[in-house]
């Protein structure tokens, strides 16, 4: 009935955006269908319970302190019992002042991320301007909560930036496009400890080196109580000057040397 | 009675299709426009239609960015542009998206041939109104380029060309006088060759300069009129030597 | 675990004497985690009307996003705003249309109708709509609502009393329920004006 809103295309690059939409619309008919046909199969449903028990042993910080925000991202690649890579980084720069963090499936991370990377960019050619953190975190969630009923992709965000008038903001995005806006957040098993240490020792207006003091305490904790620690950190900031890689917290070389 | 140019699918006896003619004579009214390839730097240049005085001249952009390395000029229906433009925005990024990397200035320029053809061959549309010219360094060697476009989706790679109103005079001077030249060289012949056909003065043109490290930037009025000045003083100057032997 | 009681959350209404209360918790939980004490539960429409969306919170984002432009287009289309009693039914039709993979929302709505009488109701997550004269309570603390509403409420609540209830109901209900409470939030709307209230409360 109504226009969507034409964004790009994803995963198919293809010119006319309708074929994307039927295509979309073949692949998720079958499943829709079913359910219909057979109540039982209403049970594979993409917001079933079983669903929302995922918690991923990956753990991403961040929190906002005067004038600028972070992010931290634990940089291992698991699979099961395997760890393949310890130095994958898990943080985009969105675009000059944003950062997203990202957790979850890494399939879904990084064609994801990418996905909203590309759009965020095709806005500032469209309009000459970039989007605010805000605007940038509710289409975020929208792209989520349009999958969430077709194909979710299991990702979850948290997403940083500074703007001129606003300043440092950050955005807690889940899986299920759950949005709101916070100062400090954590996703995955990480959490659990993270989320308490910043509880304790946070307050509005940090500098940065007592949000860095902040963040070596809650990647102490994490490497000291969770049994399936990941070994190493990268740590991102965004401020006036732009979102940059701030430092990393290494205690294993990465075996692979890539 | 024989009306071959209703559909633009349909050939004329005499192997025409008169709508993709009409669309090129759009082109030969709209604004000229000019692109100039140097070593470093490449320049892409459009005439201005004078400005109401009410009117904010900045909203009127010709020439345009479709990704951070590449630039595109037009000539013709701006409303055409527009359509054109954001379908090659989308596809720069769907293209890095997809394969990581940047396209390239060839592909684009072959992606937005494709489409203006697609609008030659397909039922109920219209060809695009428009002539393009499409710069940019390619990204793997760095190498800078210069394409054109135009209704009937057929490119070409140039040194230096010119489209819209009174390209044919414009191409002549830049046959005339194209040299390999680099920086401010490069400016300065393509503002000397949209001078051919414009009234001169910052007002009515609008210069784009992309240079590989810093990308598209577009000149201010008032460094245009500065470059405008410096071109008309060398000409007197040329012109005051040329006399000056005859009156001795 | 139910797919309603994943972030946590309660919503309540009563009807006073040409006013109404609506009322809700302030916490975003993924399951026993508490994310945020600020999260918003309450969504005004317009002047008189407001919508609680009780239930999964992103379902409950998408929801008023949707239902924040459908008012819109009704208000330009009727230059009006929308009556409560008609947006009950555009709710309850939006949330049927997703009847085999529905919002898992129970929304509650209040507004003051024609001649400022007060309407409150509540819904399923397919928009079954429930009416009420005196009071509609929804979320994980609904049972323990049901209970302190049923024992506080009196007919005919003068605003500041009126307050004073749904706030008593709201804090001694969420003390029973693991899943909601952390802060409150509170409007009273009355033909002239409209009372918004943050309330202090347990945060444990």
């Amino acid at each position: 009935m109504y226009k969507k809103h034409e964004t790009l295309i994803m995963p198919f690059t293809i010119v006319e955006i309708q074929i994307r939409n039927e295509l979309f619309c073949k692949a998720t008919h079958k499943r829709q269908s079913n359910a219909r046909l057979f109540p039982s199969l209403r049970r594979t449903h993409p917001v079933a319970e079983a669903d929302l028990l995922k918690v991923s042993m990956e753990c991403v910080f961040g929190l906002v302190g005067n004038g600028f925000a972070l992010v931290v991202a634990d940089t291992s690649a698991v699979h099961s019992i395997l760890v393949h890579k310890s130095n994958e980084d898990k943080i985009m720069v969105l675009d000059s002042h944003k950062l997203i963090g990202a957790s979850g499936e890494s399939g879904d991370r990084v064609q994801f991320t990418e996905y909203i990377q590309k759009n965020v960019h095709l806005y500032q050619f469209r309009n000459g301007i970039p989007l605010t953190t805000a605007a940038a975190a509710n289409f975020t969630r929208g792209e989520l909560a349009t999958a969430l009923r077709k194909s979710p992709y299991f990702v979850n965000l948290l997403l940083a930036g500074y703007d001129k008038e606003i300043g440092p903001s950050l955005y807690y995005i889940d899986y299920i496009a759950t949005l709101h806006k916070i100062e400090k957040g954590a996703f995955g098993y990480g959490s659990y400890f993270s989320l308490a240490m910043m509880d304790r020792h946070y307050h509005p207006g940090m500098t940065v080196d007592e949000a860095i003091d902040l963040v070596d305490k809650c990647i102490m904790e994490i490497r000291s109580r969770l049994v399936v620690a990941p070994p190493n950190f990268v740590i991102k900031i965004v401020d006036k000057d732009g979102a940059r890689e701030y430092a990393w917290r290494e205690s294993v070389k990465d075996v692979s040397g890539a | 009675m024989a009306r071959y140019d209703r559909a633009i699918t349909v050939f004329s006896p005499d192997g025409h299709l008169f709508q993709v003619e009409y669309a090129l004579e759009a082109v030969r009214k709209g604004n000229a426009a000019v692109g100039v390839r140097g070593t470093d730097t490449i320049v892409l240049g459009v005439e201005k239609k004078s400005t109401a005085k009410l009117q904010d001249s900045r909203s009127v952009r010709k020439i345009v960015n479709l990704d951070d390395h590449i630039a595109l000029a037009c000539a013709g229906l701006k409303a055409d542009a527009r359509v054109l433009i954001n379908r090659a925005r989308i596809e720069c990024q769907s293209h890095r998206l997809t394969v990581e990397d940047p396209v390239t200035v060839e592909y684009i320029t072959r992606y937005i041939a494709g489409l203006q053809q697609k609008y030659t061959q397909s039922g109920g549309v219209r060809p695009f109104g428009l002539s393009t010219l499409i710069v940019g360094f390619d990204p793997y060697t760095g190498v800078p380029s210069l394409y054109q476009t135009d209704p009937s989706g057929t490119f070409s790679a140039w040194k230096a060309n010119a489209t819209g109103r009174n390209s044919n005079s414009m191409r002549e001077f830049l046959e005339k006088n194209y040299k390999e030249t680099s920086g401010q060289e490069t400016v300065k012949l393509a503002i000397r060759a949209l001078l051919e056909v414009v009234e001169s003065g910052g007002k009515n043109i609008e210069i784009a300069v992309m240079t590989k490290e810093q990308g598209l930037r577009q000149l201010d009025e008032a460094e245009i009129d500065a470059i405008v000045a410096e071109i008309e003083a060398e000409k007197a100057a040329a012109e005051a030597a040329k006399k000056a032997p005859r009156e001795t | 675990m139910s797919i309603f009681e994943y972030n946590g959350s309660a919503v309540v209404a009563m009807v006073g004497k040409n006013c109404f209360a609506l009322a809700s918790d302030r916490r975003l939980g993924v399951q026993l985690q508490t994310l945020a004490t600020d999260f918003q539960k309450i969504y005004k429409i317009h002047d008189k009307l407001y919508v609680g969306l009780s239930g999964l919170a992103t379902d409950a984002q998408t929801l008023y996003q949707r239902l924040v432009f459908r008012h819109k287009l009704y208000q330009l289309r009727e230059e009006r705003g929308i009556k409560p009693e008609t947006f009950a039914s555009l709710v309850s039709a939006l949330l049927y249309e997703k009847r085999f993979g529905p919002y898992f929302c129970q929304p509650v709505i209040a507004g003051l109708g024609e001649d400022d009488k007060p309407f409150i109701c509540t819904m399923d997550s397919i928009g079954a709509k429930e009416l009420a004269k005196d009071f509609v309570v929804a979320g994980t603390a609904s049972e323990s609502l049901y209970g302190a509403c049923e024992s506080m409420y009196k007919p005919d609540m003068e605003p500041e009393e009126l307050f004073e209830t749904v706030s008593q109901a709201l804090l001694a209900s969420v003390d029973r329920d693991c899943l909601s409470g952390w802060g409150g939030h509170v409007f009273i709307v009355t033909p002239s004006q409209v009372i918004e209230r943050t309330l202090k409360a347990r945060m444990d």
